[in-house]
């Protein structure tokens, strides 16, 4: 048996507030809340107003190399870099990285012992991060799983 | 190490070019906690009455609150204060979005700007790194371009861009300072204070902590808020559709102040379509796509609209209704657009809307004519009336010209009895209730506001008062949205006359809310969080009183905080006593006095508004010139402020309202 964590990112319902930034940032200060700093968030949102598109992007694993060819997104008939939403702390730009050290920040779902919800969840009043959990019969962990479910917990 | 505030100020001097950045005493910060308060203080001290409002010695000061950018749901503000080019006052534009947070985050509680750059800049804060750039290919540009351009310019979209548009650069007096989702600093002419200055932007982008005292306790309290907070949100799911609808509505019932008075007799209302209104609003908020909000704040505030040409408009609040009810049209598509002009060319909806109404105005009366339009045919129900005059506006072209500094100085320049069809309190223009100003606490907010604006003023239980019955009055007492102190319960219960004689209970809630807004306006919070919506989740001072405690560190109590705001305000009034405020300018527009708008309303009796304003300055510990006593002060720790008073003091022979 071993539970899969995930978040479902609605980007329709976001409102592009940041709360999940706050959340995530608070949560992982040192001492436990005693900082807000959404530079140090696990979780960013690539806002643009004029396009009214914001969508969450979770911090993924550290990359040592940039992409080589980089593809262009077109989204509502406005053009976007790759870049703009990739989860990757990578050596191209300062996203997801701790702004004073510049370590690689990546979504633990929280660390451990796992929150019951994860925070930018809890925080995230208009819905548009929900969290699921399911659990799935042992098997061979399917490559396109793994890379893609944020958790694998094996029982 | 102080907690909350990051500990310093950053002072730019644009005609040296010179910027210092200081620490601030902690006990200066815990006097007036930020915001509205601090900057009161920064002006009282440098701001003096001889200083012109758009000279290099106007000082545009920018405070953030204690809680601005911590955990606290809807803590996002700052304060914009200067001395107003409208009126020659105080004004304390508040701004929301996402720009405060990012000063903040710079290590930066506040910004003052003085001085005035050589030509135009634009001024680039990233922690410690502050320059003034050229900003020559900015100049002339949009709010929405001019973010763009920087953005790209600095290679950094994530930082906060506050800037002004056209109407800023040609000294308007409707000019604001723009910044994200509809996000802006407007009344007052905040935006001409900076195009005065040369400055076209202010970039932020900060990277530093923001330390809480008591970590746990502050996100607990912030978690029991978001909790109950469902009535609140499903109350701003549905203010867009109310304020549409009223509005919409609006155009006959609110009392549009600038037209042959509108019909408010229940057989017009009756008349309208209203059923037709409301399925039209409906099948309008189809093509909504979603809502956006400030920086943590979980409401569906503004309604996401797609633009016909392309980009979407947010709207929220009176940005339904100003223009509609402003020009007699009802027509939602007319409603974006001048939404988008507005806000591209940095101006203030509910100043700009009045000057547009006032001169269609005065034109159907024919008071004004072509010869004064430049041959503009001024008709209601025109969208192209409208967009051609917000242009003209920001530009100080033609006809725009004389509406650029507000109805007041336009209706002196043109005179021919005009300023009788002028609608303004202080010189500032306001929005569009008349009917609701015959009501001692709504027309009380109103005349004595040191920033004329509605949200600054009202809050939900009072505007609800009126209109609910004993038993619903009853129950709002024994309801958490009860938020006056626990012997107002009389004065919210008790029956009351509709023609404004008994106004025990209307002038203290007024007492009460003005105060209340000081005190949010001082530690950062959005007004619809906390007093201008009934179901606002952050309502009591006691709540504020503790989020501001885990903060900190310090054990503010809920009777410190009241002095907080009550310091603010009795400094921002001592400031405009010092420039010459009388009582006679806390003041409704005249025609209130004379001619109601309905048939239902009888004139407002200028005796009886007196009694209102003696009451009100009674309660506030002000005397009946309206200026604060030496106990009062003594009592805030302001008496070093009185001499300065006392010398106002008989300076204008005293006058009541009704004897002159
Ligand atoms: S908290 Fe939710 S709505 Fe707000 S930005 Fe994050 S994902 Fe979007
Ligand atoms: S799941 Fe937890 S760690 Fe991951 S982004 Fe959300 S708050 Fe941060
Ligand atoms: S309620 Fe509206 S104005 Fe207030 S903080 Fe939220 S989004 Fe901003």
């Amino acid at each position: 048996m071993r539970i899969i964590r995930t978040i479902k990112i609605d980007t329709d319902k976001c409102t592009g507030c940041r709360a999940c930034e706050l959340a995530c940032a608070g949560f992982h200060a040192e001492p436990k809340y005693s900082t807000i700093n959404p530079k140090r968030s696990r979780i960013r949102v690539q806002r643009d107003e004029q396009n009214k598109l914001f969508v969450p992007v979770k911090a993924g694993p550290y990359t040592e190399a940039e992409c080589s060819g980089r593809n262009i997104l077109v989204i509502k008939g406005k053009e976007y870099g790759e870049c703009s939403f990739c989860r990757s702390a990578c050596p191209a730009r300062d996203l997801f990285k701790e702004p004073d050290s510049g370590l690689p920040l990546k979504c633990d779902m929280c660390g451990e012992p796992a929150p019951e919800e994860p925070l930018c969840v809890k925080w995230c009043l208009p819905g548009a991060l929900t969290f699921h959990k399911r659990v799935e019969e042992n098997g061979p962990v399917l490559p396109a799983e793994a890379e893609y479910a944020d958790e694998v917990e094996e029982l | 190490m102080v907690y909350g505030w990051m500990g310093s100020l950053l002072e730019v001097d644009l005609s040296s070019g010179e910027k210092k950045k200081r620490a601030v005493a902690t006990d200066f910060y815990e006097t007036y906690l930020g915001g509205k308060g601090m900057n009161a203080r920064i002006y009282y001290d440098r701001i003096h009455p001889e200083v012109e409002p758009l000279s290099p010695d106007n000082l545009l000061i920018i405070s953030t609150g204690v809680l601005t950018g911590t955990m606290v749901p809807s803590a996002n503000r700052a304060i914009f204060s200067f001395k107003s080019p409208q009126n020659r006052l105080h004004m304390h534009s508040a701004m929301g979005g996402f720009w405060p947070v990012e000063l903040k985050q710079t290590g930066h509680d506040s910004l003052i700007i003085k001085g005035q750059a050589a030509k135009p800049v634009y001024l680039w804060i990233h922690d410690d790194i502050i320059e003034l750039r050229d900003a020559a290919h900015l100049w002339g540009k949009g709010t929405y371009e001019t973010t763009q351009m920087i953005r790209k310019e600095l290679n950094n979209d994530k930082l906060q861009v506050a800037c002004i548009g056209p109407a800023g650069e040609n000294l308007c007096y409707a000019a604001s300072i723009e910044s994200s989702v509809g996000a802006s600093a407007s009344r007052g002419g905040a935006g001409a204070v900076m195009g005065a200055k040369f400055l076209k932007a202010i970039a932020v982008y900060g990277t530093r902590d923001i330390r809480l005292a008591r970590p746990h306790a502050l996100f607990e309290k912030c978690e029991q808020i978001l909790a109950g907070s469902g009535p609140f949100q499903r109350d701003m799911e549905n203010f867009s559709y109310t304020m549409a609808v009223l509005n919409t509505l609006g155009t006959g019932m609110f009392g549009n102040l600038n037209e042959t008075y509108p019909d408010l007799s229940p057989e017009s209302l009756f008349k309208q379509d209203l059923d037709g209104i409301v399925l039209g609003f409906h099948e309008w908020l189809k093509k909504a796509e979603g809502s956006a909000a400030c920086s943590n704040c979980g409401v569906k505030c503004r309604t996401a609209l797609p633009l016909p040409g392309g980009g979407y408009a947010y709207l929220k609040c009176h940005l339904w209704n100003a223009f509609m009810v402003g020009a007699k049209i009802v027509d939602y598509s007319f409603v974006l657009e001048c939404c988008r002009l507005s806000q591209d060319n940095g101006l203030d909806i509910n100043a700009v809307s009045r000057c547009i109404a006032f001169a269609i105005d005065l034109y159907q009366q024919g008071i004004i004519t072509k010869q004064d339009t430049g041959g503009m045919d001024l008709r209601w129900n025109d969208k192209e009336v409208v967009y051609s005059l917000i242009h003209d506006i920001s530009l100080r072209r033609g006809f725009g010209r004389m509406l650029a500094e507000g109805v007041h100085a336009a209706a002196s320049y043109i005179c021919r009895g005009a300023e009788n069809h002028a609608h303004h309190i202080k010189k500032l223009e306001y929005v569009p209730s008349a009917a609701l100003l015959y009501l001692p606490y709504l027309g009380l907010t109103q005349a004595i506001s040191d920033k004329v604006d509605i949200s600054r003023n009202v809050s939900g239980p009072s505007i609800a008062w009126a209109g609910l019955t004993t038993e619903q009055r009853q129950a709002l007492v024994d309801s958490p949205a009860w938020i006056y102190p626990k012997d107002y319960e009389r004065y919210f219960l008790q029956n009351f006359s509709l023609d404004g004689s008994d106004h025990e209970s209307g002038c203290r809630f007024a007492a009460y809310d003005d105060e209340t807004y000081s005190i949010v306006d001082s530690i950062g919070l959005c007004a619809y969080w906390t007093v201008f919506l009934m179901n606002a989740p952050i309502n009591s001072r006691a709540l504020m009183a503790e989020l501001v405690s885990h903060t900190t560190g310090l054990d503010i109590s809920e009777d410190d905080l009241t002095l907080v705001g009550r310091r603010a305000l009795n400094l921002v009034r001592a400031i405009n006593v010092r420039s010459g405020l009388q009582r006679k300018d806390d003041s409704l527009s005249k025609i209130i006095h004379k001619t109601p708008p309905s048939p239902f309303l009888k004139p407002l009796d200028p005796v009886v508004f007196d009694k209102w304003l003696d009451r009100y300055y009674e309660l506030k510990g002000w005397n009946q010139e309206g200026i604060p006593t030496s106990q009062t002060l003594q009592a805030l720790g302001l008496e070093e402020v009185f001499p300065a008073l006392k010398k106002m003091e008989g300076a204008h022979a005293h006058h009541t309202n009704h004897k002159n």
